[in-house]
Parts: C-alpha cells; structure tokens; sequence
C-alpha cells in the first residue's frame, strides 16, 4: 500500500492535469513574455522569462490550496496526518512545475542561446521551488483566488523594481534566479543562489504552514480511558471527568 | 440503542466575534441511537455537530468520543476535478483502506444509495449525486459515530425516504446517529430530539 502522502500527490497531480486550460495560461504566460522580450532585442529577456516562471509557478499552488481549503479539514478529520497532506500536494505541485520550468528552459535555450546554460535551468529550478512556498503562503492570507492572483502581480512585480545589489538583495525571494541570469554582472557560482532560495523557501513554508495548520487543525481527544469515551477538552473546559 | 455513550458534549459555548452561538450546549449520543438536532436557522446546529466532530473548537466545554466518526458537512466538500471513485480512494486511503478495499466498500455503498459511477467528475454531478457521494465518504471505514448536518439536501423524494430506511439500519448496526434536520416530519424516526434555540440554553426533549 503506498504511503498516505502517494495518495495526496496522485489526487492533487490529477486534479491540477484536468484544469488543461488553467497549465496552458500557467506556461503561455513565461512563453510569451519571454518571446515578446526576446523578440525585442531585449538583454534580460531570460531573466524576465524567468521572473514570469515565477509568477506561473506561485499560481499552481495558490489554486490548488485555494481550491482543498474546504475539503482539507475534512481529510484530516477522516484519517489523514497534516504532514500527508503538505507533502503530497507540495509534491505533485513541484513536479508538474517543474515540467512547465523546464519546457521554458528549453524554449529559452533556444531562443537566446545563453552562454550559462546550467544557471537558466538552475534558476528556473529555484524559482520554481520559491514559488511553491509563496503561491501557498498567498493562499493562506486571501479569501479567494482573484485576491490572490492581484496579490502574486504585485509580490512577483516588485522583485523586478527593487535593485539587484548591496545587501538588499538578500531580503528579495527571488534573488537566486534574478542574479544567476543577471547577464551584466560576473558569473556567480551556484551555491550562494541555491543556499539563499532554499532559506526563503523553508522560511515563507514554515509561515505558510503555521498558517494553514491553524485554518485545518481538528481536534483529536486528549485521553482514552477503558470503558469511558475519548476525551477532546478545550480552553475554559469545566467539565473535565 | 446498546446504552454505550459514544458522543458527549457538555456546557458548549460558543460565540462568534461577539455573538452567542451555543450557551451552555448539551448532547449525548448513544451507539445505536438516532438523535435529530433541531432549531431555528443560526440557532448552532452546524456549528455544535462540528464542534462533536472536532471541526470547530469551543469557548469552553468538553466532548467525550468513543470510536471513529464519520462526518457529512451540509455542503459538499469534494475536489471538483475528482470522480467518485477517486474520492473514495483518497477518503479510503485516509482510513488506512488499500485502493481495492476503497472501492470495493465505497461502491457498495455508493450503490446502496443509487449512485453509479461512470468517471463523472463532481463538478458535473447533480446537486442530489454530490450529496450521495457526500453521504459516501461520511459512511466509509465503518464508523461508530456518524454526524449528519442535512444530509439529504437535493435528494429526490424517493432517496429522501430510502435515506431514512438507511437511519434505521445504521441504528440496528449499533451506529450513533445525530441529523441536524429542518423535517419536523420525520422526526418520528429519530429516537430523541435535541433543540436548539437562537441565543438561548439548550433544552432536550424525549
């Protein structure tokens, strides 16, 4: 029998397979914003396409939250741990990412003939794993997905305006991806993008997760005595036995 | 009824911002018994059978629970590019169920409630069929408890009659039973009533 969190992630991947339309929005987007830059004789057209990846990529997860927010609670109460539900839904969710990720990888390839390949791939990699984390933790604070859609255009939009340099890098999500295919500076190995997009992944999950925790959480009793019913008590309980 | 207490919730209060919901709120449920919870609209039906089923945390009080419930909320919370047999998996699944012995028991009971399964995603099932499969889930990995808030909004009159034919079998099954229902009608088929009134103590009749 497959672990819970299998069983998670073959739901979530087929529900978010059938929104056909919704995947080609998600990896039209990058495509053409990336072609119309590149189209343009523009120098960062990869960086924008990667930037566009970024927005795409936060979009899944804040449909696919969205979208469970009725439904989680009542698969906990049914039997699921939370861990089974995050794990198999961030799954499924980084997967069918990541294949959009790598289909514009190749288009960019292509299309702009980078000398760093490896960093594009690495890059959209990383924004892909960011996004994830931003897409739910966008998910966690609106009511409703046009909310968050406004939301992500902003939070993703204003990672292009804030300069790439001096230490306020370090505080935008994005700066892994933005600086691997910032073409007008010195090459930049991969550990420091890599190090810097897995902490604000893990930082904004950890706040995603808190939030979500306290919107699903269910209540499981907190004794079990022979003979008696489980007990569930709560805050200002007066009638404990 | 069998005598055993399977569900206990006592002196539920509940507010929500600064409006009273329940005060002081009781309900016992016994395996093998059937209790229809009724009252006005926003009297705290919803809000007390979720509350039992650990939904939807009190002010204060307590619930006492002895074995697994199974929970039907009063709109269908279903994925809407599912089928039904995929819901049954993953709900199967939930409850440590393997996919064969998922949908071996959830057909049965889909059946048993007329549902057939044909790959219909939920989103194009009719209000009745989200309803059934609704019901379903509720009913899946065998519960000692089940918790029902309406949960034959949509039926058709016929599967609105089988639906209470089901009450009673679930009762013979030694099942606790607890409907929040508006059919004051039916409530000859229901072994006690609780009442609940807007912004006042609970009382219970016999």
């Amino acid at each position: 029998m497959p672990a819970p969190w299998r069983t998670v992630a073959e739901m979530q991947a087929r529900d978010l397979v059938r929104r056909r339309a919704a995947l080609l929005l998600l990896l039209g987007l990058p495509m053409s914003w990336y072609v119309a830059e590149a189209a343009a004789g523009v120098d960062y057209a990869v960086g924008t396409g990667v930037l566009a990846m970024a927005w795409s990529a936060a979009a899944a997860p804040l449909f696919a939250f969205l979208g469970a927010r009725a439904v989680d609670q009542r698969l906990i109460q049914a039997g699921f741990r939370q861990r089974d539900i995050v794990i198999g839904r961030l799954m499924a969710l980084l997967a069918i990412c990541s294949i959009m990720a790598a289909a514009l990888g190749i288009v960019m390839t292509i299309g702009s003939r980078p000398d760093r390949i490896r960093d594009v791939f690495l890059a959209l990699a990383l924004t892909t794993l960011v996004s994830t984390s931003v897409g739910w933790l966008t998910s966690s604070v609106v009511p409703r997905e046009l909310e968050g859609t406004l939301l992500l255009i902003g939070v993703v939009g204003m990672q292009i305006s804030i300069p790439v340099s001096g230490r306020a890098e370090l505080f935008i999500p994005y700066y892994g991806p933005l600086r691997l295919t910032d073409y007008e500076r010195t090459a930049v190995g991969p550990l420091g993008p890599t190090a810097h997009s897995a902490v604000w992944a893990v930082l904004i999950a950890v706040v995603a997760l808190t939030l979500w925790r306290s919107r699903v959480r269910v209540a499981k009793p907190a004794s079990h005595c022979a003979g008696r019913p489980e007990l569930t008590s709560f805050p200002g309980s007066n009638s404990a036995r | 009824m069998n005598g055993d207490v399977v569900l206990e919730a006592s002196a539920i209060v509940k507010r929500f911002k600064k409006r009273p919901i329940l005060d002081s709120a009781e309900m016992v449920l016994c395996g093998g018994e059937v209790v229809g919870l009724v009252g006005e609209n926003g009297a705290g039906k919803t809000s007390l059978l979720r509350i039992c089923a650990g939904l939807l945390g009190p002010d204060s009080g307590s619930v006492y629970r002895r074995g697994r419930v199974g929970y039907c909320p009063q709109r269908p919370a279903l994925f809407e590019l599912l089928t039904a047999s995929e819901h049954v998996v993953l709900f199967g699944r939930a409850l440590g169920l393997d996919r064969a012995s998922a949908l071996r028991q959830g057909s049965a009971i889909l059946a048993e409630f007329g549902f057939r399964e044909d790959g219909t995603l939920a989103k194009a099932l009719s209000g009745g069929s989200r309803q059934k499969l609704n019901l379903s889930l509720a009913l899946l990995g065998n519960p000692d408890i089940l918790l029902l808030d309406e949960p034959y909004q949509g039926f058709d009159h016929g599967t609105y009659v089988d639906f209470w034919d089901h009450v009673d079998r679930w009762r013979e099954r030694g099942i606790g039973v607890a409907v929040v229902t508006h059919m004051l009608t039916e409530l000859w088929r229901v072994d006690r009533v609780v009442e609940l009134r807007v912004q006042h103590p609970l009382s219970e009749a016999v």
